[in-house]
């Protein structure tokens, strides 16, 4: 296998963006809320079965499910497999569904906890507890008989147990020209990416509901005293999070070939540790930072790793991930509050010799 | 159905494995504040101990015993060669075994020390939940090694190493088994309640409470946190160990997928850390206790009976994913519930005359007018 | 006697657990300025905050114009024309200067609240320049006159000021001190906590002693401060 192609970059870009929408969430929870959500990514699994099943249900309902058809579009074959407004009503689904599930995270969980009087630790583990409950959810909601029929047993790599999954893989606009494949799913990762980083560049900086989530998590004292809700300024920024991660959960059901609640090759199992790794390393408390740390990590792990492969052979790609949790690490050690922190003038006033790690 | 001897072993081992896993991480974040989130990396050495290396050294010895064994096999032909040294040379050498079982304890206590003093090397110059974060990654990335590395865990990630069955000399060896992982819990909690009750355990705690003061007395905190991180990964080597060998546990294989999990062995210790009680060993031995007997094993031994009395089937959930549902809904809720209501767990810390590290160190302070 | 801006019945309050105020009686009157002095950590900070509602109230009452707000959360206390100026961190440094005021006139109809910027920008010419710039930029100075600024767009009826002449120069806390007592004089209600007891206690109109957690002297301010025992003895103060 060449080391890179065009394929296989469109596939780091996807990866990319993806890791970058995610941490950009994992940033907004903790700067509000001050806790490592670890049930972020399954936001994303929640808006992905809520949006898939409305796509398969809407697709049975008008009985256009199987029913490909090939469009010539000026020399290039174009698979649109369903009309356009049924990936509309499930991307809205999804982004909705998933800030919903975040904000039901804050008020039952969180808040209470935080009254409370919980610490740092307490608070992270409750959020182990409330992944735990949303897989249960996930769990028994693919039994119901509706869902059911549309599902198929794969088989789970631990213990090898049959999980009913739902099957994906014919969804996705597949654009082909030549020997050349461009899956919707990386176009689309990169609109979300960019869409995510326009809207809250505006959102923070151009809206009074803006500026008040920034005050409200500089110093949410003087915020209370300004006459500012923080409560409920906090659990929208939830919303948003969650949101953000519904719509990675709905590019999910278009890059990935079965749905299943939990395993270790769950999207969301798999990546979760890539997107706290790009949260990390872009800086926790930075919103920017974040973006850019979720994107750098995923093309540490699809682009330059496979760029070693002539090195150390092509196995070296298996272990991507060691590298983007050897950044977490030396970040956490020598930068903990992230790439955004670094004052990056200095560092190239001082000579532009210096890597970015140091 | 399952039959009730087979039944009272696989909860034997649950509880067995659970509470020498959940009491070593308990030394490192219950006593000493220690917030391990890469606690599987350390049990999954115990596993490669298992796996790899007893196979490798039993089939040295048995090369030349049992015709078909070669030691190049253990990785090669995996499986053929270690049903060869379960059943043909394991059941008629148990002084082998039995020494093959102590090298297995002492390499994985060895060796699953190590690695919790390397990891405690750097990590021990952060705190909280950025300790946290970086031992997580830390054991993601050991996973991750481990999974792909061939000469490690063999050719085919998923289904790992067939283990050899050390308890093959004995009439029920799934039954020596589980008397093994019993033996070895009740030894590691007479030992953790030793170091409970020891200068050491008081040591750990004051560092917890209060490490400003624990420093203005001369005591190097990086010192008995290290130490923490030794014993306590040791422990959960161990523990590994016990897994391995144990077919209710392991099921005769052991994978990195399965033994270097973060969900099993990192975030269900914690949770049942969290449920009985941080810093109370007997607090984690009732919650494993009781998980084990009253929820994980009927919900997995009756999940169908279960789901059909909680009327499942009339809602149309399919009975076996709604077992799967239980577990999980039920660790999640008690997880919640038990920081809620309960924060100190179900058996709270036992007050013991910790060394007050903070009134001791205001008197000195005071008599040399400085103030803390 | 007329009713009072606002009272404390039997308060005790603190963060959490942690216990600090005990049995807090105070009677706050209308258009006069209360102060409030005691030891450092005495809890004068607290008591504030347990007005505004920042505190956890472990029992008792807190009465503003009538009306029990005991269990109002703090953001409500703010739009019932309380204001609040911390010590420490009272403007949002990560802000701009024109968002820090924008925050303090958000939910005032637009057209007032540009009248009292105005107002601001009359009074603090600076403040205008520096608009754009962010806040944790401006010096020493800059900030105060931003801190008062925010608390000035909202109008009050009820002012609380937690050590405002906290590290300023004995020339400028005299100048705060008087520009105080013209607000007070204008009307305003107004109780300030502060360490510089002498100070404060010379333009205040009634005056509460705290220590531990407890009042323990209360009276007209001119009255504590000629109290040798009680000034000795908690203020340190040689009369």
């Amino acid at each position: 296998m060449a080391a890179i192609d065009i394929q296989s970059t469109f596939q780091a870009l996807y990866y990319a963006s993806l890791l970058s929408i995610l941490s950009v969430g994992i940033t907004l929870s903790y700067m509000t809320t001050k806790v490592f959500n670890f049930a972020h990514v399954r936001f994303a699994m929640v808006a992905s079965y809520v949006a898939a099943t409305i796509i398969l249900l809407l697709a049975k309902a008008f009985n256009i499910h199987g029913d490909f058809a090939w469009h010539n579009m000026a020399g290039m074959q174009v698979r649109i497999p369903l009309p356009w407004w049924v990936y509309a009503v499930a991307l809205i689904s999804a982004f909705i569904v998933g800030g919903l599930v975040a904000v039901i995270q804050y008020y039952l969980v969180l808040r209470p906890l935080q009254k409370r009087g919980a610490g740092s630790m307490a608070l992270m583990i409750s959020t182990l507890g409330f992944d735990f409950i949303l897989i249960a959810i996930l769990f028994i909601y693919m039994t119901l008989p509706q869902i059911r029929r549309l599902t198929v047993k794969t088989v789970s790599l631990v213990g090898r147990v049959a999980f009913d999954s739902l099957r994906m893989d014919s969804l996705d606009i597949v654009i082909s020209s030549g020997s050349v494949t461009i899956r919707g799913a990386v176009i689309l990762a990169m609109i979300f990416a960019l869409a995510t980083i326009i809207g809250l560049y505006l959102l923070l900086t151009r809206t009074k509901l803006g500026v008040m989530m920034r005050s409200s998590i500089e110093n949410p004292n003087l915020a209370l005293v300004l006459g500012i809700n923080v409560d409920r300024v906090f659990a929208i920024t939830w919303f948003i999070a969650g949101a953000i991660a519904g719509l990675a959960g709905y590019l999910f059901i278009f890059a990935t070939v079965y749905l299943t609640p939990v395993s270790p090759t769950t999207p969301s199992d798999q990546i979760i540790v890539s997107v706290f790794a790009g949260s990390i390393v872009g800086g926790i408390n930075s919103v920017p930072g974040s973006i850019g740390g979720g994107f750098l990590i995923g093309l540490i792990e699809k682009f330059f790793v496979p760029l070693l492969s002539p090195v150390f052979g092509p196995g070296i790609v298996k272990y991507d991930k060691v590298f983007s949790m050897l950044a977490v690490a030396l970040t956490l050690l020598f930068i903990p509050e992230g790439l955004a922190s670094v004052n990056w003038k200095r560092v190239f006033r001082l000579g532009g010799a210096k890597g970015k790690e140091s | 159905m399952v039959n009730a001897i087979v039944l009272t072993e696989q909860i034997l081992s649950f509880i067995g494995v659970y509470t020498i896993v959940t009491l070593a991480l308990n030394i490192k974040a219950g006593h000493t504040g220690i917030p391990d989130f890469g606690h599987a990396m350390f049990f999954g050495i115990g596993g490669i101990v298992v796996g790899n290396f007893v196979a490798h050294l039993a089939a040295a010895l048995a090369s030349h015993v049992v015709p078909g064994v070669t030691v190049h096999g253990v990785l090669a032909q995996n499986t053929e060669t270690l049903n060869l040294l379960n059943t043909k040379y394991f059941p008629t050498h148990p002084g082998v075994a039995i020494g093959l079982l102590i090298f297995a304890i002492v390499v994985a206590l060895v060796l699953g020390g190590i690695v919790g003093w390397l990891a405690s090397l750097p990590a021990l110059r952060l705190r909280g939940e950025y300790l946290a974060i970086l031992l997580l990654a830390t054991a993601e990335a050991v996973r991750i090694f481990v999974t792909y590395t061939k000469q490690i865990m063999g050719s085919t990630p998923t289904v790992g190493l067939a283990t050899p069955d050390l308890f093959a000399w004995a009439g029920n060896s799934a039954a020596a088994a589980t008397i093994f992982t019993v033996i070895m819990a009740i030894i590691v909690y007479w030992v953790f309640e030793r170091i409970h009750h020891s200068p050491a355990g008081r040591l750990f705690r004051a560092v917890r409470d209060d490490e400003d003061a624990a420093k203005a007395l001369g005591r190097d905190v990086v010192v008995v946190r290290r130490d923490a991180m030794i014993i306590g990964s040791a422990v959960a080597a161990l523990g590994g160990v016990v897994y391995a060998l144990n077919p209710f546990l392991g099921g005769g294989a052991v994978a990195a997928v399965s033994i270097f999990n973060r969900v099993f062995w990192t975030f269900w210790p914690w949770a049942l850390m969290i449920l009985g009680g941080m810093a109370s060993n007997r607090g984690v031995v009732a919650a494993t206790a009781l998980v084990g007997i009253l929820l994980i094993w009927p919900i997995r031994v009756y999940k169908v009976q279960l789901a059909k009395a909680l009327g499942a089937s009339l809602l149309g959930l399919d009975p076996n994913s709604f077992g799967n549902a239980l577990e999980y809904l039920l660790l999640g809720i008690l997880i919640i519930l038990a920081l809620a209501l309960k924060p100190e767990g179900i058996i709270p810390e036992p007050p013991s005359k910790t060394l007050d590290f903070r009134k001791k160190a205001e008197k000195i302070l005071k008599e040399e007018k400085i103030e803390l | 006697m007329p009713e009072p801006m606002l009272s404390l019945q039997k308060v005790n309050s603190g963060y959490g657990k942690f216990h600090i105020l005990f049995d807090i009686d105070l009677e706050v009157p209308k258009g006069k300025i209360t102060v409030v002095v005691g030891p450092n950590g005495a809890g004068k900070t607290t008591l504030l905050n347990t007005i505004f509602g920042l505190a956890t109230i472990h029992s008792g009452k807190v009465i503003y114009k009538g009306r029990d707000i005991t269990h109002v959360p703090a953001y409500k206390r703010a739009k019932m024309g309380m204001a609040y100026t911390l010590q420490l961190f009272n403007i949002f440094s990560t802000l701009t200067v024109k968002e820090n005021l924008l925050l303090a006139t958000y939910d005032i109809p637009e057209d007032e609240a540009k009248k009292r910027m105005e107002e601001v920008f009359q009074l603090f010419p600076r403040l205008k320049e520096r608009l754009f710039q962010r806040a944790g930029t401006l010096s020493g100075g800059e900030r105060q006159m931003l801190a008062i600024a925010i608390s000035m767009l909202r109008k009050p009826e009820l002012m609380l000021l937690d050590e405002p002449t906290a590290g300023l120069a004995p020339k400028l806390a005299k100048e705060v001190f008087e520009a105080i007592r013209h607000l007070g004089d204008q009307g305003y209600t107004i109780i300030l906590a502060e360490q510089n007891a002498k100070g404060a206690l010379e333009i205040g109109d009634e005056a509460v002693l705290i220590a531990s957690g407890r009042i323990v002297a209360r009276g007209k301010a001119q009255e504590l401060l000629q109290d040798k025992d009680l000034s000795r003895k908690y203020l340190g103060l040689e009369v």
